[in-house]
């Protein structure tokens, strides 16, 4: 598995999205983050991917077809989607304000949909 | 005692198996609440010692099943989600030996001590239980609110016609408190199965993310035809999940929810 490949679309995402804290590539099948990018959430942020990924299993346990989880409180949103329908995971953690969910939402799809297709 | 030891992390299950044993009592154990389950068909025991959260079936089931059999051991709950919707929630069903983790071992011996003593648990403002579990009668919580319920729900359907479902609900276990459908396509079991690890899961990454006193607000999540289903938490005991089109905007459902919530004058919570 190259994870530069990763690393390198983590800081596309930074670029693209304003507001971008952190970002992560997860396996959900080895449970194994592939690539990490921006400043850490807490000092429990090596549990996180995983964390991220018990939730996103659940929405997909819950809506079937999930291929998309947000959640969000005043200060953050967390964008977890996948990359294609394999079992890597895309995790970003954005400042709220100053960028709304839904451009944040579009641009991630975006980004995801024009990896996999290269 | 006679203990069953109920989690699906099978590191924990056998120190903790050697620990009891150590302690002076036997243990058996299972990996799901359907082990479980099968265990308790065959054997009875002193003690239920279980997770929460678990895969096929979790703990909460596994104390609703065992609230319909006429032998009740005493039930002791264990889990990381350790908050105070979660013990409000268990000591609402009289539940009152929690236990949060990682372990603390002396509370849990402490714990084994007062039941095998038949002591009455600690919490003295708890309701009156048997042998450790007791359901308090659904209509109760209910009744107490549904015109509220209802009022917001005509609210947000006046608001937002695209709403398919609206669903007033407790975020830790699922259970609903009120319902109004347009579509047949809601499954009421598998919504109370799926919304509350759901909610304790984005709770365990909030508390990561912002710390202990941060919870998510709010969870988005859309299918692949690309229909929205939002859950907005309005307090550790209520959650209000819309399914809608994208037809509206993200943004939008929000504001609403928002402006329904704070616009009513039936207070809620």
């Amino acid at each position: 598995m190259n994870s530069k490949k990763y690393q390198d679309f983590l800081k596309v995402l930074e670029n693209e999205l304003l507001s971008f804290r952190w970002g992560c590539v997860f396996d959900s099948e080895k449970k194994a983050t592939l690539a990490e990018y921006g400043n850490a959430p807490s000092e429990n942020s090596s549990e996180l991917p995983d964390q991220c990924n018990v939730l996103f299993e659940s929405a997909l346990q819950s809506d079937g077809q999930e291929t998309e989880l947000m959640a969000h409180d005043e200060q953050w949103i967390l964008l977890m989607r996948r990359f294609t329908k394999g079992p890597l995971r895309c995790f970003i953690l954005l400042r709220s304000g100053g960028i709304t969910t839904g451009w944040a939402r579009d641009t991630l799809k975006d980004k995801l949909q024009e990896f996999s297709s290269n | 005692m006679k203990i069953l030891l109920v989690d699906d992390e099978k590191d924990l299950v056998s120190t903790l198996t050697t620990i009891l044993e150590k302690w002076g009592h036997s243990v058996l154990s299972a990996y799901d609440g359907i082990g479980a389950q099968k265990i308790l068909q065959e054997t009875t025991v002193d003690v239920i010692l279980s997770d929460l959260i678990m895969p096929n079936m979790d703990g909460g089931e596994l104390l609703t099943w065992l609230n319909a059999q006429e032998k009740k051991p005493h039930f002791i709950i264990m889990s990381a989600y350790y908050n105070d919707g979660f013990i409000k929630y268990f000591t609402d069903q009289g539940i009152t030996n929690i236990l949060g983790k990682p372990i603390q071992f002396d509370k849990l011996k402490l714990m084994l001590k007062k039941l095998a003593a038949a002591e009455e648990p600690e919490a003295a403002e708890t309701p009156p239980h048997q042998n450790g579990t007791h359901t308090v009668p659904a209509e109760h919580r209910e009744t107490k609110t549904d015109m509220q319920y209802e009022h917001l729900a005509k609210d947000i359907t006046e608001r937002l016609p695209e709403a398919r479902h609206i669903i007033f609900a407790d975020p830790v276990t699922g259970r609903i408190y009120y319902k109004v459908s347009k579509a047949q396509d809601f499954n009421e079991p598998e919504f109370s199965r799926i919304a509350a690890p759901l909610y304790l899961a984005a709770g365990k990454v909030w508390t990561s993310i912002c710390g202990e006193k941060s919870s998510p607000k709010e969870l988005l999540t859309l299918d692949d035809s690309n229909r929205m289903v939002y859950r907005s938490l309005v307090s550790p005991n209520l959650m209000i999940y819309i399914d809608a089109t994208t037809q509206i905007t993200h943004g939008l459902l929000r504001i609403t929810i928002e402006n329904v919530l704070k616009e009513s004058t039936v207070p809620i919570s």
